[in-house]
């Protein structure tokens, strides 16, 4: 069993988007020597992102998990380093006598009018509120979400305690042991909007719940340290979609539906909140505002989709990632790697601006996890990976359908059959998490991955060369792997004449020397394979 | 050696004591040194052929192809070399006969020699580029 002190937890359609760009910083190897339980909590079984950021880091496991199933370990100074351990809770709400806050709370069979039950929920709750279904979340009725939310873990717990759980559910009860063994030295870290529904819901009644859990899970018995560290994003409204027409409100279970007009509105009750409720203020230890300029024009998530009513939930609610979801990964690294302000009594709001003029922002590595050593790590980790991914997508045609680690693999063949065990299966896996990463073609569609449909997200520059990111089928037959920075200081080794730099890249990696080190901590040979890419590309860039 | 051999029959057509005595050895001899230059010249024509990427990376079969064309032509060029340069500044009759068997022979030495140093070199440095001309071209994707 995991013995890590890290905790990460992701809440909503935003929270899974975070996650997302989270588990992209562990591939790129941020978080070396580190391993992470990361729970998915969602009131949505099928909605479309939280599927796509399971996939994806299960992806990410059977990238670093040996044939045997054995998992794979906390690595080193290389790529996919930290290890992450997937935990996911649903609130069921699709159960009958589940679907409405009256079922769920049995005010639907009180036959009393004037009950004190209902008379208390009239009171803070419309009677749409009450109806709504809840199978798409909470759909801004933070209200009613932060109760429902407090409600589902500790009724979780109590079905663990009570073993009427499922297998599934039972993953609630190991994070809570797991949560309660990593003591004073717990950091938890919950990622989620502050406008929407169920993540603005949950991260100001998380670590209530999650203590108040724990305590029915272990009969009263536990609890999580009072030492423990929680950090949050605070993240306010950067997208919208399409306004609910009133045709769509007629049903009692669809007469509530996020309206993203009142976003805004939204973000500036919340921040009032969390400014002044002591309950968050006393609980948490970080709180990293995150917000997109009003002059730059939100992401339409209901953009090039033929939408005839607004989508509240589902394997429909699958929409592109942005930048702003990078950033609240960045802030995750930082409450992971940095000891300041963590012994603080009270909440401590951090921020940090970006310059931006022309309606243009130009993100350098130094506005990530900060500048000088920091801004360095972060250029060579992103840099790197995303030169992995050009050599595997755009190199070796892995966007195209075929599978370009297996051609690279190849090509370190040549020179060792140290990793001649690697199966088809795996080689498959890790292109197709590129895929995911970056990018692929089918046909003439360019289907854009976590980068490109971050980069696209905004006006202006994002670390690299704009050329590092285009989708022209001849640029990219063109785009060399090495020359992704505008500054050539950072570029790889080149072919003198020509300027090519897969040639160099290739002879590196046939060298000795850039095969695993013992301080990288790699023992399945797929690690070792990724280290041993993670070598040549360092090995690469003419400054090293 | 044969050069100086070459410019002395310019003077004075080669006899058969001249046959015997050095022309016949220094021709085996050069033959060798032929190979390994043009040997030589796949060497640096392979290791300038750039790996490629995709599905179908052409670059080891480039160097292949210029490692038998190379060594096509090293024979040819040394039997050229005999029959044009050579042999015409032999005296004709028991002469000319005598180094026959060896125009025939030496280009066949210096394929051999190309082809066997190729083998041991492309062996010993299998991983490099010249590792190509005998290796089993990878089913890629």
């Amino acid at each position: 069993m995991s013995n890590s002190k890290n905790f990460v937890i992701a809440i909503g359609g935003t929270g899974m988007r975070c996650l997302e760009s989270f588990v992209h910083t562990c591939a790129m190897g941020l978080y070396d020597n580190k391993e992470f339980n990361v729970l998915t909590l969602d009131t949505d079984y099928s909605n479309g992102n939280k599927e796509r950021t399971t996939q994806l880091i299960d992806n990410y496991n059977q990238i670093k998990s040996d044939v045997s199933g054995t998992e794979g370990k906390i690595n080193n100074n290389t790529f996919f380093s930290a290890k992450l351990n997937l935990f996911d809770v649903v609130t069921d709400y699709n159960n009958q006598g589940r679907e409405t806050f009256s079922s769920l709370t049995n005010l639907a069979s009180e036959s009393d009018e004037l009950s004190d039950n209902k008379i208390l929920a009239d009171l803070f709750l419309g009677e749409a509120v009450q109806e709504f279904n809840l199978a798409h979340g909470y759909r801004a009725q933070t209200h009613l979400g932060s109760y429902l939310m407090y409600h589902a873990l500790v009724e979780l717990a109590r079905k663990i305690k009570e073993s009427k759980a499922n297998e599934t559910e039972k993953e609630f009860g190991k994070y809570l042991e797991l949560l309660y063994e990593a003591g004073a030295d717990a950091k938890i870290f919950v990622f989620g909007s502050v406008f929407g529904g169920t993540g603005a819901s949950s991260i100001p009644v998380i670590p209530v719940a999650l203590n108040k859990a724990l305590s029915v899970f272990a009969g009263g018995q536990q609890a999580i340290s009072e030492d423990a560290k929680y950090g949050c994003t605070l993240l306010t409204e950067y997208f919208r979609f399409t306004k609910p027409k009133d045709s769509q409100k007629t049903t009692k279970k669809d007469a509530v539906i996020a309206d993203s007009s009142f976003f805004t509105l939204n973000s500036q009750a919340a921040l009032q909140f969390y400014d002044e409720d002591p309950t968050v203020k006393s609980t948490y230890t970080k709180m990293y505002h995150l917000g997109w300029p009003k002059e730059f024009l939100s992401i339409d998530f209901s953009k090039n989709k033929s939408e005839d009513k607004t989508i509240t939930g589902g394997a429909a609610q699958k929409n592109g990632c942005h930048i702003i979801e990078l950033l609240c990964a960045t802030a995750a690294w930082d409450f992971f790697n940095s000891e300041s302000g963590l012994n603080e009594a009270k909440a401590s709001v951090l921020y940090k601006s970006v310059n931006y003029k022309n309606n243009q922002i130009n993100f350098s590595f130094n506005d990530m996890i900060g500048d000088a050593e920091n801004g360095s790590l972060f250029k060579e980790k992103f840099g790197n990976f995303v030169g992995f991914m050009h050599l595997v997508l755009t190199e070796n045609d892995g966007a195209l359908g075929h599978d370009g680690t297996k051609l690279l693999l190849n090509r370190i063949a040549e020179s060792t059959n140290d990793y001649s065990t690697l199966e088809s299966q795996y080689t498959i896996n890790l292109t197709d998490y590129f895929r995911k990463f970056g990018y692929s073609i089918e046909g003439s569609n360019f289907n854009a991955g976590w980068l490109y449909q971050i980069r696209s997200s905004f006006n202006g520059k994002l670390i690299l060369d704009d050329k590092a990111f285009t989708s022209n089928p001849k640029e990219l037959k063109k785009l060399e792997p090495g020359k992704l920075f505008s500054e050539k200081e950072y570029h790889w080794k080149d072919t003198k004449i020509l300027g090519d730099t897969y040639d160099p890249f290739v002879k590196i990696l046939k060298d000795e020397d850039t095969k695993p080190f013992e301080n990288q901590n790699v023992e399945t040979t797929r690690e070792k394979f990724i280290a041993h890419i993670y070598n040549a590309i360092n090995k690469s860039i003419k400054t090293n | 050696m044969n050069t100086i051999l070459l410019f002395t029959a310019l003077q004075k057509k080669i006899s058969l004591r001249d046959v015997e005595n050095g022309l016949i050895s220094n021709t085996y001899m050069l033959a060798v040194v032929v190979a390994i230059v043009t040997l030589a010249l796949a060497i640096l024509i392979s290791s300038q052929i750039s790996y490629e990427g995709g599905a179908n990376p052409k670059d080891p079969r480039k160097r292949k192809i210029t490692f038998w064309i190379l060594a096509v032509l090293t024979p040819v060029i040394f039997y050229m070399y005999n029959l044009f340069l050579v042999i015409p500044n032999i005296k004709k009759g028991p002469a000319t006969a005598k180094f026959f068997t060896t125009s025939a022979i030496t280009p066949v030495i210096s394929l051999v020699t190309f082809i066997v140093l190729g083998v041991i070199l492309s062996k010993i440095f299998k991983t490099k580029k010249i590792g190509n001309w005998f290796n089993k071209t990878k089913n890629n994707s």
